[in-house]
């Protein structure tokens, strides 16, 4: 066991270092208009992907189930959906690109964090093995991807807006951000909607109550709700560029509080299993 | 009313609420899941907070009147939204003409060959009347939205349902044990318009079967469980973490707790005999020991206990338990101590304690829900509302003819940068010349 171990975090952190290198190249070309630095750095990204893909299937062969018990696989796979969400929406929506000056760093982060906690193999208790847990789990990854990229679009706005840092001028103007940023506070919404209810599903079929009000159901409940009032915000009362930025950062903080810190200090069923 | 309830800044105001109250109740422990020690302590040291915390009952916020009336507010404007996005979506999709879309363009083109370049394109005739016609890709994109409402209302509506009917009672019953009706329920939910649940069979447990991986960790537990019918038919079940069972309306649920049970005689002094039930929870890892206080009405001690299941701390399952107890008095001071064995014996303070016989106890849930159906059906309709709107975003074509030449106004309703390449196939294939448009959409507006 100690040499599987050896060889999962050994994957991980080359994987990391790939992730760092990949990084460095896409804000140097960025920031610097080097479009083959940016071109290079994104391929460093899928190769990093790659490695890092391993990392996570070698420890999933190795331990009998999926990335989603203890806080080091939880991480790593946070951030592997993180780089290969990112990577396809870049492909299918190429204006979001520049977002990588902050989702690439967030990604090796991601990581690099999980590496400094217990890597040791939990095997799958009984009342984790559904098939609604899967879902439920990968929903919230897709929408925390989707949440961090529209951060990140929320941020460049904000740059744009109030700084005069010339390489700022290369990215897209500020309706596009502030649009695209609206698009995937909407994905991140259903996302997250979607990850709750195959929760509750889940729920109910092991203990038969689909809500009990444990403390990362409640937040993660207010975190829907707030998203919900950001979005008609937007919708209805027309609210856009700071004011939209601005509100939006403020969700994100909740959704994070949510899903990392309340887990760290509460008493729950999400962490008697994730702590 | 409605106008009220299609408010935007009600709707905005009855969301904000709720997520409020939802922190409220995560802030101040709760009366109904918070121990009492744990909210005489909180009320302890926020007593300043205790006249607006009575006032508003925010120590059961989702049993107060005021949390009550949000709900019905959202419940209401959520439906009356449902019906009025409901009644959008079909305009969208059979209504009358829309006027001038995004972009438009004219072509010399028959009204025959704009038909079969749209089919190409993949849009579909849905709509012509007055000169007008009206293509369109993926129409039925228009009910996601509404369906996504209609699947909250669904949803929210059959929580409530479930709400006030679920009949819940959770026990701990030791191998060979009976739960019959009446039951005794250590902990029990009861909805607003429902009783007190109450079996309609009697159940025995006759066997607890847990299995562990070599980490300790626990692999399954499984129980067989006896149901028997007032007529007399008994019939076998295996319950099993994740894997109810349904008995006569009632879903049997196990929970995770489970441990061993240990049958203490105590003799006292004058020579009477108390027989003792303790039901101590499995310890979480080999060589550790699983704990639990009791109280009995004819001991006039607090029993502290802790059993190891293996005396060697070889194995998780109870081969050879050895039960320790330890009497103490009202002071918290020690007044005997014992380590029993099955059929040992031992001096406990100023009792003879006999340790008769172990076996094994699991924790079962007993529910019976009405609505849970609705509530899944509610979910399926949200996830196809979801699907439809981001996956499935109509675009139309309104195509109308200005002297000799056909107009095509463009509308996507979402991520337009997305399918402007359809635009211009439609421009190619039909020789069109762009025309400025009467109306053109900013990027950050949506159709309706």
């Amino acid at each position: 066991m100690m040499d599987a171990l050896i060889v999962d975090t050994g994957l991980h952190w080359a994987a990391v270092i790939v992730y760092v290198v990949a990084a460095v190249g896409t804000v140097y070309g960025l920031i610097f208009d080097r479009p083959a630095a940016e071109r290079i750095g994104r391929g460093l990204a899928v190769a990093g992907l790659g490695v890092h893909a391993v990392a996570l299937l070698y420890r999933w062969v190795a331990q009998g189930h999926g990335p989603y018990m203890v806080r080091y696989e939880v991480l790593s796979s946070n951030a592997w959906v993180l780089m290969a969400g990112f990577l396809l929406f870049a492909r299918a929506f190429p204006k979001i690109r520049p977002a990588s000056i902050i989702v690439f760093p967030t990604t090796f982060l991601l990581v690099a964090l999980g590496l400094f906690q217990d890597p040791a193999v939990r095997k799958l208790p009984p009342s984790l093995r559904s098939i609604w847990l899967v879902l439920h789990v990968s929903f919230y990854k897709i929408a925390f991807t989707t949440m961090l990229i529209a951060l990140a679009l929320a941020l460049l706005y904000l740059m744009r807006r109030f700084s005069s840092l010339a390489w700022l001028d290369r990215l897209p103007d500020g309706d596009t951000l502030d649009l695209y940023c609206y698009r995937f506070a909407g994905f991140s919404f259903t996302f997250w909607a979607v990850g709750m209810l195959a929760g509750s599903i889940w729920a109910y079929q092991s203990w038969g109550s689909y809500w009990g009000w444990d403390p990362v159901e409640t937040w993660s409940l207010v975190t829907w709700l707030l998203f919900g009032a950001h979005l008609h915000l937007r919708r209805f009362f027309g609210w856009r560029g700071t004011k939209a930025a601005a509100t939006y950062i403020g969700c994100f903080v909740v959704a994070m509080i949510a899903v990392y810190f309340t887990p760290l200090v509460e008493q729950s069923l999400h962490t008697q299993y994730f702590r | 009313m409605s106008k009220f309830l299609l408010s935007r800044r009600v709707i905005l105001a009855v969301i904000l609420l709720i997520a409020a109250a939802s922190m409220i109740a995560y802030l101040v422990p709760q009366l109904s899941d918070a121990s009492p020690a744990a909210v005489q302590r909180w009320r302890a040291s926020y007593q300043f907070l205790l006249p607006v915390v009575d006032a508003l009952d925010l120590d059961q916020v989702f049993s107060a009147p005021w949390f009550a009336a949000l709900v019905a507010v959202f419940f209401l404007s959520l439906a009356r939204s449902t019906v009025q996005q409901l009644v959008a979506a079909r305009h969208r999709t059979f209504g009358g003409a829309a006027g001038a879309g995004a972009r438009s363009f004219s072509s010399g083109a028959s009204p025959d060959e704009v038909d079969r370049v749209m089919r190409h394109l993949g849009y579909l005739r849905i709509f012509e009347a007055d000169g007008v016609a009206r293509y369109a890709k993926h129409p039925w994109g228009h009910w996601g939205r509404a369906l996504l409402h209609a699947g909250m209302l669904i949803s929210v509506g059959f929580a409530l349902v479930v709400l006030v009917t679920e009949q819940r009672g959770s026990t701990q019953l030791t191998v060979g044990e009976t739960l019959a009706p009446p039951a005794t329920w250590m902990g029990e939910v009861s909805g607003v318009f429902a009783r007190r649940l109450e079996l309609p069979f009697t159940v025995r447990v006759d066997s607890v079967t847990p299995t562990f991986w070599d980490t300790d960790d626990m692999r399954q537990l499984t129980a067989a469980l006896t149901f028997t019918a007032p007529d007399g038919i008994a019939r076998t079940e295996t319950v099993a973490i994740n894997r109810p069972v349904r008995a006569r309306g009632v879903r049997v649920f196990e929970d995770q707790s489970f441990g061993a049970a240990f049958f203490v005689e105590l003799v006292g002094e004058s020579g009477g005999v108390s027989k003792l039930h303790m039901q101590l929870p499995s310890p979480v890892r080999r060589g550790q020991a699983g704990y639990g206080d009791f109280d009995f009405p004819r001991v006039a001690y607090r029993i502290r206990a802790k059993y190891f299941p293996d005396d060697a701390g070889k194995t998780m399952l109870d081969r050879d338990p050895r039960l320790v107890l330890r009497l103490v008095d009202g002071t918290g001071l020690p007044a005997g101590q014992a380590e029993l064995k099955v059929g040992g014996e031992s001096r406990l303070g100023p009792y003879r304690a006999r340790l008769a016989a172990t076996s094994r106890w699991v924790g079962l849930v007993f529910a019976r829900t009405f609505g849970m159906e609705g509530v899944f059906f509610g979910f399926g309709v949200i996830l196809l509302g979801a699907s439809l709107a981001y996956l499935a975003p109509p675009r139309t074509f309104e195509v109308s003819r200005a002297d000799e030449f056909t107009v095509l106004s463009w509308t996507p309703t979402r991520f337009e940068d997305a399918y402007e390449d359809e635009y211009g196939r439609a421009i190619e294939a039909l020789g069109g010349v762009a025309r400025p448009t009467g109306r053109r959409q900013s990027k950050l507006e949506e159709d309706g």
